[in-house]
């Protein structure tokens, strides 16, 4: 095997996890950057997780409940003087009942609240909120558990009763009274409210027929068609007269549609908003730090990274702490959503709402994805320049130069060559972009500011340059290009056609930076330029 | 015959189509164990030559050729694999890494060319105390002074014992003791086989340590001079 082919398989064998991990540096060497990411992703996940379930609560909430909780495709209510129980239990299996609860007795009662009429509920007797069939959501308090308690359909507060507030039923013999225990929520609203089952007999104002409950589900229920016809098939089953009446699912749904209907737009505008804010913070602060990297990436690649590895360096700089933020913020968002979703729940009129599982798992993946990719762009840019390229654009991003005053005793500031507060090097600048009318220009390029002056000395044939930066050196003063031997980029002796006179005093010539330039051209320009300023040691 | 550490070939760069050309169909030779330094004026291409022979930067027409192996056809990978191995770089402001240990710094090379962690460290201590800075190896290149950085970039471009070296105005960000400090440890390198490629525009800094002097101007090479043995 020929020497060139065993080096050849050396260089192949290069290793690659340990050099990226050292190169990496890890994340404790990294505090800010890493808590800056880990933040801005456990807010944006957060808000991402939060966006998404308002989004899918937001999808039919309705419907969504009305599965979750079983609703009811028809209330039915039954005047027991004509239905044995016999004959309502039959009702369970006729073929088109898909499931049945009750009979659940009823009574419809006047009430007060705190002295004031408070209208009339319709009550049911349940021992239990769950079953088969309208399956109640308790969002507060307790199931009645004895006589004289009460668990209401909806949400305490708004300026109704709360969980305490004693209700008093007139029209009763002996005035009850009832104290609210909870709030339940009924999706199809079967009823007001619940009480235990042997309550309702105590309930019921002296002449009026007792009535039970049935709750049925329909194998068709969709329209207001079926439904009749399901009532109407209900009807047959019993003796005649014994249905007293009946609610239907489509009615619920239409209450729930016109409440929804004022919220959705605000949710879904909330939702989207969230989730866009999300992609751009994260994308613009993961590529952020990427690109502020670029001298870092020049460095790497000058020592022997190849592209990949920058690719495997950055990613796993930002990949850790990111991945740490998704998570928090993914713990974060469902914390969040239990107060927006109870809320939002009420404002729907439904039992309730959760995150849904796929939420929590598609947000922080979707986060982490943003930000591998927000890196990635950036990273394999820097992976393709040449590492003189990076280096360069490391140093000074491109970009239109910020004038900038610097202080007077900044401008007095020791500074050393070339060099900067963070101790790199910047890129020379030359002195003669001078401004014709006699000012003066200053410039800022990075972290190099220079202040070109045309001194209005007779006789002085040249600009001089002054670069202010901080640093530990001497501020440096050098005298700018000699008229004859003007530089406008590179070539010294090329460039009368873009110098001309200049109108300052004690100036006998100024160069004209070419607007046209590419960049790749401007990276190699400020070389050219470093010949207007003499100082010490200077790079080619 | 004599081995050739470097081969340029009619080698231009150009930035961009149309503009002169940074460097202009430059032909270098550069023996194994050789000390050579390019010199000339500020723009004159010097650095970009540098680049070129480090495989930094890619030639627009001609060929490079440094240990053997043609560097202008290789892809980014490839090249920088072979830069890990066979080229060290000293820039004139050090280029380390803030954020790693001197000895990470100096290890992070040895680790890209195949070495194991433990055997990187090894090295890079070897060449710590070889530079005198070995005390420093936990330090953070901020705490070092400009000399102790310059050791500490010499010292990576070292850890993978490169048939190449190449220094871009090594002295160019020190005060004159400790320029010559660095001057006197490059000769020392160069005693002990070193082929060195050295770019300055400090005749004296040329004139003392290099035995042969090219002279660009305007991307060309004007001169060839060697140097008078003191």
């Amino acid at each position: 095997m020929s020497e060139l082919h065993r080096r050849r398989r050396a260089d192949s064998r290069t290793s690659g996890i340990g050099a990226v991990r050292t190169a990496a540096g890890g994340v404790l060497r990294h505090k800010v950057q890493a808590v800056v990411i880990g933040t801005v992703l456990l807010v944006s996940t957060a808000s991402a997780t939060l966006g998404l379930a308002l989004l899918s609560v937001t999808n039919g909430p309705f419907q969504q409940a009305f599965a979750a909780q079983h609703g009811a495709d028809v209330a039915v209510t039954v005047n027991t003087a004509r239905a044995s129980h016999a004959e309502l239990a039959a009702t369970r299996t006729r073929p088109d009942v898909t499931a049945a609860a009750g009979p659940f007795p009823e009574a419809t009662v006047q009430v007060q609240l705190g002295g004031q009429p408070f209208g009339q509920l319709t009550l049911a007797g349940r021992p239990t909120p769950g079953g088969p069939v309208d399956d109640l959501v308790l969002n507060a308090g307790h199931w009645p558990t004895g006589p004289g308690q009460v668990v209401l359909n909806g949400f305490p507060g708004g300026g109704g009763p709360v969980t305490g507030s004693t209700l008093a039923v007139t029209g009763v013999p002996g005035k009850p009274s009832l104290t609210v225990v909870g709030f339940a929520n009924s999706i199809t609203n079967t009823a007001d409210g619940w009480v235990a089952p042997g309550e309702i007999t105590a309930l019921q104002a002296p002449g009026t027929p007792t009535t039970e409950q049935m709750l049925y589900s329909f194998t068709a229920a969709g329209s207001y068609a079926q439904v009749r016809a399901d009532v109407a098939t209900i009807s047959r089953a019993l003796p005649a007269g014994a249905v007293a009446g009946a609610s239907s699912w489509l009615a619920a749904e239409n209450e729930a549609a016109g409440n929804g209907a004022i919220m959705e737009p605000f949710v879904v505008a909330f939702a989207l908003i969230g989730l866009a804010m999300a992609v751009l913070i994260v994308g613009n602060v993961v590529s952020g730090a990427v690109v502020a990297g670029y001298y870092r990436i020049g460095v790497l690649k000058s020592i022997g990274l190849t592209p990949a590895q920058v690719v495997a360096v950055y990613l796993s700089r930002v990949g850790w702490p990111a991945l740490a933020g998704c998570v928090a913020g993914a713990v974060a968002g469902n914390v969040l959503a239990i107060p927006v979703l109870r809320n939002s729940a009420g404002a729907y009129g439904v039992g309730s709402q959760q995150v849904p599982w796929w939420a929590t798992a598609a947000a922080p993946a979707a986060m982490l994805a943003l930000t591998m990719l927000a890196a990635l762009g950036p990273a394999l840019r820097a992976g393709r320049l040449s590492a003189a390229e990076a280096i360069a654009a490391g140093r000074a991003p491109p970009g239109r130069p910020r004038v900038r005053r610097a202080p007077a005793r900044r401008a007095a500031a020791p500074a050393a060559p070339g060099r900067t507060r963070a101790g790199r090097a910047v890129r020379p600048a030359r002195a003669h972009h001078g401004d014709a009318r006699g000012g003066r220009v200053r410039r800022h390029r990075g972290d190099l500011r220079v202040r070109a002056e045309f001194l209005a000395e007779p006789g002085r044939a040249s600009p001089v340059a002054v670069r202010h930066g901080p640093g530990t050196g001497p501020a440096v003063r050098g005298r700018a290009a000699a008229p004859g031997s003007c530089r406008p980029w590179r070539r010294m002796p090329r460039c009368p056609p873009r110098c001309a006179p200049s109108r300052a005093r004690g100036t006998t010539s100024r160069c004209i930076p070419p607007r046209s330039r590419s960049p790749a051209s401007r990276r190699t320009s400020w070389r050219g330029r470093s010949a207007a300023m003499p100082r010490g040691p200077v790079t080619a | 015959m004599t081995e050739h550490s470097v081969r340029l070939d009619g080698v231009t760069k150009t930035y961009q189509p149309g503009a002169p050309a940074a460097v202009a169909d430059v032909s270098l030779d550069v023996a194994a164990g050789e000390v050579v330094a390019i010199m000339g004026p500020s723009g004159s291409g010097k650095s970009t030559l540098l680049n070129l022979i480090a495989g930094l930067d890619r030639p627009t027409t001609g060929t490079v050729t440094v240990a053997g192996q043609r560097i202008d056809t290789l892809g980014e990978g490839a090249l920088a694999r072979f830069r890990a191995r066979h080229i060290g770089i000293i820039f004139q402001f050090f280029n380390l890494l803030d954020d790693l240990t001197v000895e990470d710094n100096v290890l992070l090379p040895a680790q890209l060319a195949g070495a194991s962690r433990r055997r990187a460290r090894a090295l890079a201590r070897e060449l710590l105390e070889r530079m005198g800075i070995e005390p420093h190896r936990d330090a953070y290149p901020a705490r070092l002074s400009g000399g102790q950085r310059q050791r500490v970039a010499i010292a990576r471009a070292l850890v993978n014992s490169p048939e190449l070296l190449l220094a871009d105005e090594p002295t160019g960000a020190l005060d004159t003791a400790t320029g010559q400090e660095i001057g006197r440890l490059l000769r020392e390198l160069n005693a002990a086989g070193q082929t060195l490629v050295l770019v300055t525009h400090d005749p004296a800094l040329a004139q003392r340590y290099a035995a042969r002097t090219v002279a660009l101007v305007d991307g060309q090479v004007v001169a060839e001079t060697a140097a008078v043995p003191a």
